[in-house]
């Protein structure tokens, strides 16, 4: 790809450009005008940085991600799901990385990687969906707990904020994380079917609505749809402008990455971006599945901080990629592992001090069969939260002192 | 067989719970009554457009025109038995148990082998399930018997069991008949059949639930999300209740299975009763609990409203499915037929399901879709049926709704009627045209067109007499589309590469089929009812296809875009529906009116 004329937006080129957009797809006058308006709204923080959060589904095995090679437990718990020492990038005498995260063993090498080790939080349950709840709203209640902690860090840091694609969501299945009741956000599965497909020029008649009634969910619906028509166009063309010289694979987890780093490249004031990437339920035939899950993750995250390292507000990205369980230490009869409880998580980017964080988890000294965690995942989100310019006890429920994974 | 089994099964479960708690002295009274008829009628209910068109959004999948006339015509108590009666009896589709391996075999098979015998099963169940999921919606479409489908779907996802997990079409589609076949009938009888369901049991683990070994997920689940709802039992309950489940199995093949040996037959004390309960007991327990009534008659009652019922009406409901011993045509007629039912805060006001949305828009389209697209469609709107996100069910309501949920069933219509030019769209951006210029439908001649009418009078008397026992809807769809068949633009080109598509576009291309034409002409349709003028076309367009009635700012809006685009063509209004290209710009229309923020409430 072409990247001789990078297209660099600062704000007011981004500006004039938005409009530009605006009227090519026949968008009202109002509607531009508001999206103009939201524009400027977005100006007033200083500080603009980036937080992408990277969920890895499933439940990820950490004891396969960061192998504990030097450890003969490990060697004594898994037969045949243990990764050859021999294959392994090897980060100390005790782990080395799955010998299919050779990029991100890179990075680590050079600094950009932090692992924080042994994350976890009291009563895990072996649920996805009840875990995927706790780590998306920071609470063991789960969702009675009210907005996701993402939807909470936006609804904190820009309370005023009207722009849709402020917190965003590429996939499928937006996790609650994002959920919020003042700050939603915009959702599409790839950028080029999210817009209205119809007759053009006919989507303004979709929604202009003058009258509202107050508070009904009509006007909630209005309100959607008018997030999706004034940001649709915006993204559409942010990304159809896009040129980069980084390659991408085709895999859909290293295309969302592709529109995330679009996104960012284009200034249009996305704030968070959240991707989700799956394959690390292996409960059977692991050893293959598994690596391809980690792949994807690696192909994706080192395209995008290639990518994003390009440009100012890229730098000022923070990567952070979880799983909402890790797996039991033994491995099963099928070739597979079942669900377990501490896991790993992974901090990327430029403003990350690489490094390990927390401590392995013991192999001996188990929770019922699983491994302990040592460092609450909230904890490791608070440090995001800050970084974000967000207060921890209104984002995460309680003041969580932060670990230290910047730089 | 399967049938026979099914019945079987639940002869032996359908007890009624015993000693309901004395409610005062209407209980004789209460008993003598007929099993359809409920409480007393209670009048008041506003009996208007509006009114029946709610009731069918609500217990049926939408009304089209001539339900609305022939029950406005009539009372609401006619509308509601006929729904609850129900309509045809429909041939269940064939199931079989599938591939068994000999395990006498299957042990000396090599690992290729038996990787290779694994993946044929797994297709085998994949297709079995697909099918099926294709006859339950197109059941839905065909109207055979709303109310049951509707009160499937809630079950569905009451008792949400997740395909992917069980990986066995045979236990899904046992568990999916006897959810059907009681759907309207007996929360007992379906509690009892859920407790030990095959699919059940495999879903929430209980067949490693043993004496001595306790698994609690069922036992959570039964009291948690099945009858009591949290707060209503304690955690030594739900170990007392895994004690008593213990040995509900299903053997290998997917039937119902005791296993004594696994049995703790024990005592146990559950709910502040004491004894050596089975896994029926407990179900006669939950059943005796004030709060399974009130859970129960809560839930349903928020699905037909969109809104929780407040605290009295939620006691008198709870008292009522109570006393009827949990029937439930007792319980929905009095539910619908309560003129609370139809107060303004619930009228208008819920948001469709993707089900819903698809099913109440081919309906009110009078296309013809098949179980294919619908069952591609409603996954990529978020419900997957049979893979409900988890043991919870669907977030219903406004959950539904994101920025691009709500653009994707807009779409999703226009692929089905044909006005998205994906080559248009989606090919780089050369060559492109206005749809308009070159209007790409073609029309019959005059001469065929009488001939047309002509067929479809007679259609339409065929069709009336074949479904007099059904009475409940109008004739099926086919009677305003068959012999008006109109080919709508070619949906895709071969030459265009499919990977230029973005999946979630090309799933639902090519659940339409290679040749997919929308079987839809809407000209006809207004031209033969004499509909005339921009007003009373975008009238009868927003009122045919919708399931409420929009604000008087949404009308006008449209009006004046349909106005706009018939003058763009230079389309004389008096001349319009004569004019060849009025179909496209009608679809178009259609498209528009599906696609807005009114069209997801009904």
């Amino acid at each position: 790809m072409n990247n001789s004329n990078p297209k660099r937006f600062g704000r007011r080129g981004f500006l004039a450009s938005g409009l530009g957009i605006a009227g090519g797809l026949s968008l009202s006058a109002p509607a531009a005008r508001a999206g103009a308006l939201r524009l400027l709204g977005g100006r007033r923080r200083a500080g603009e940085r980036t937080l992408v959060v990277i969920q890895m589904n499933g439940g990820n095995d950490g004891l396969s991600t960061l192998v504990p090679y030097g450890d003969d437990e490990y060697h004594r718990l898994r037969k045949a799901t243990r990764i050859a020492t021999g294959d392994l990038h090897k980060i100390d005498d005790h782990v080395g990385l799955h010998p299919s995260m050779s990029k991100l063993a890179r990075r680590y090498d050079g600094g950009e990687l932090g692992i924080i080790q042994g994350v976890g939080y009291p009563g895990p349950t072996l649920s996805h969906f009840k875990a995927r709840e706790i780590w998306h709203t920071a609470d063991l209640r789960g969702r009675a707990a009210g907005n996701g902690w993402l939807g909470k860090l936006c609804g904190d840091v820009w309370p005023d904020e009207a722009l849709p694609e402020l917190s965003v969501h590429i996939g499928p299945d937006v996790p609650y994380s994002l959920h919020s009741s003042t700050h939603a956000p915009v959702v599409f599965n790839t950028p080029d079917s999210y817009r209205w497909l119809g007759e053009r020029g006919a989507e303004t008649a979709l929604n202009e609505g003058g009258e509202k009634g107050k508070g009904s969910v009509l006007e909630r619906l209005r309100n959607v749809m008018s997030d999706a028509q004034d940001s649709s166009g915006r993204i559409l063309n942010a990304i159809r402008k896009y040129e980069t010289d980084v390659e991408y694979t085709n895999h859909k987890t290293s295309q969302s990455l592709l529109t995330a780093a679009a996104l960012i490249h284009s200034g249009l004031g996305s704030r968070v971006i959240s991707v989700t990437t799956g394959g690390f339920d292996t409960h059977a035939y692991q050893k293959g599945d598994h690596g391809d899950a980690l792949k994807a993750l690696d192909d994706g995250v080192d395209s995008f901080l290639r990518d994003v390292g390009r440009c100012e507000a890229g730098k000022d990205t923070l990567v952070l990629a979880f799983s909402e369980f890790g797996r039991r230490a033994k491995e099963n009869g099928s070739g597979g592992t079942d669900h377990g409880k501490a896991g790993i998580m992974f901090v990327a980017g430029t403003p990350v001090e690489g490094g390990l964080y927390g401590k392995y988890p013991s192999l001996i000294d188990l929770d019922n069969r699983d491994l302990r965690f040592n460092v609450d995942f909230r904890n490791a989100y608070a440090t995001a939260v800050q970084w974000m310019g967000g207060d921890v006890e209104p984002v995460l429920g309680k003041d969580y002192a932060p670990v230290s994974y910047l730089s | 067989m399967h049938l026979i089994k099914i019945s079987l099964l639940l002869g032996s479960t359908l007890m009624v719970p015993g000693q309901p708690p004395a409610l005062g002295g209407q209980d004789s009274h209460i008993a003598r009554e007929e099993r359809v008829a409920g409480d007393q009628v209670q009048s008041g209910i506003p009996w208007n457009r509006r009114t029946v068109e709610h009731l069918y959004n609500r217990a049926a999948f939408g009304a089209r025109r001539a339900t609305i006339s022939r029950a406005l015509q009539g009372t609401p108590e006619a509308a509601v038995d006929q729904l609850l009666k129900g309509g045809r009896a429909v041939e269940p589709p064939h199931y079989s148990q599938g591939t068994v391996e000999d395990t006498k075999i299957s042990g000396k098979l090599s690992r290729e082998e038996k990787r290779r015998r694994r993946a044929l099963r797994s297709r085998e169940n994949r297709q079995a399930m697909e099918g099926y999921t294709n006859w339950w919606l197109e059941r839905m479409v065909a109207h055979d018997d709303p109310l049951r489908d509707r009160m499937a779907l809630f079950w569905h996802g009451l008792f949400a069991t997740q395909y992917g997990m069980v990986k066995r079409s045979f236990d899904m589609i046992e568990q999916h008949q006897l959810i059907r076949e009681n759907a309207t009938e007996s929360y007992a009888v379906l509690l009892h059949g859920i407790a030990r369901d095959p699919a059940m049991l495999l879903f929430l683990d209980n067949q490693k639930n043993k004496k001595g070994n306790p698994n609690e997920n069922l036992a959570r689940e039964l009291m948690e999300l099945f009858s009591l709802g949290v707060g209503n039992y304690t955690e030594e309950d739900v170990k007392e209740v895994a004690r008593a489940l213990t040995g509900t199995s299903r053997d290998k093949i997917g039937n119902y299975k005791f296993v004594k040996k696994d049995h703790d037959s024990g005592r146990k004390t559950i709910l502040g009763e004491t004894g050596r309960f089975s896994t029926e007991d407990v179900v006669d327990i939950l059943l005796r609990q004030t709060a399974c009534a009130r859970y129960i008659a809560g839930r349903i009652i928020t699905y037909f409203e969109g809104v929780e019922p407040d605290e009295l009406r939620l006691v008198e409901y709870a008292a009522f499915l109570q006393r009827k011993n949990y029937e439930l045509q007792p319980f929905l007629r009095k539910l619908l037929l309560d003129p609370r039912f139809y107060r303004e805060e619930v009228l208008e006001s819920r948001v469709l399901g993707p089900v819903e949305y698809l099913v109440g828009s081919s309906r009110r389209l009078g296309i013809k879709v098949d179980g294919d697209f619908l069952r591609a469609a409603s996954a990529e709107l978020g419900q997957k049926l049979f893979e409900p996100p988890s043991v919870k069910g669907w977030d219903h309501g406004e959950a539904w709704i994101n920025t691009g949920s709500l653009l994707a069933r807009g779409n999703t219509i226009g692929l089905m009627i044909g006005t998205v030019d994906l080559e248009e769209t989606f090919r780089s951006k050369k060559d492109r045209r206005s749809a308009l210029d070159e209007p790409s439908t073609r029309r019959g001649t005059e001469g065929e067109r009488v001939v047309e009418e002509e067929l479809i009078e007679m259609d339409s008397e065929a069709a009336d007499e074949s479904t007099m026992e059904l009475d409940i809807e109008e004739v099926p769809m086919e009677d305003e589309t068959m012999g008006e068949v109109m080919m709508g633009e070619v949906a895709w080109e071969p030459e265009l590469p499919k990977d230029e598509l973005p999946k979630e576009i090309s799933r639902l291309v090519n659940a339409l089929g290679k040749d997919y034409q929308p079987v839809l002409n809407l000209s006809y349709r207004l031209n033969r009812r004499k509909i005339e003028g921009d007003e009373r076309i975008v009238a009868v367009m927003l009122d045919d296809l919708l399931a409420i009635q929009v604000p008087g700012d949404t009308r006008s809006r449209l009006l004046e875009h349909f106005r706009l685009v018939r003058e763009q063509a230079g389309i004389e209004e008096s001349e319009f529906i004569q004019d060849p290209r009025a179909e496209l710009i009608l679809r178009q229309l259609a498209h528009l009116i599906l696609s807005l923020p009114e069209a997801q409430l009904g």
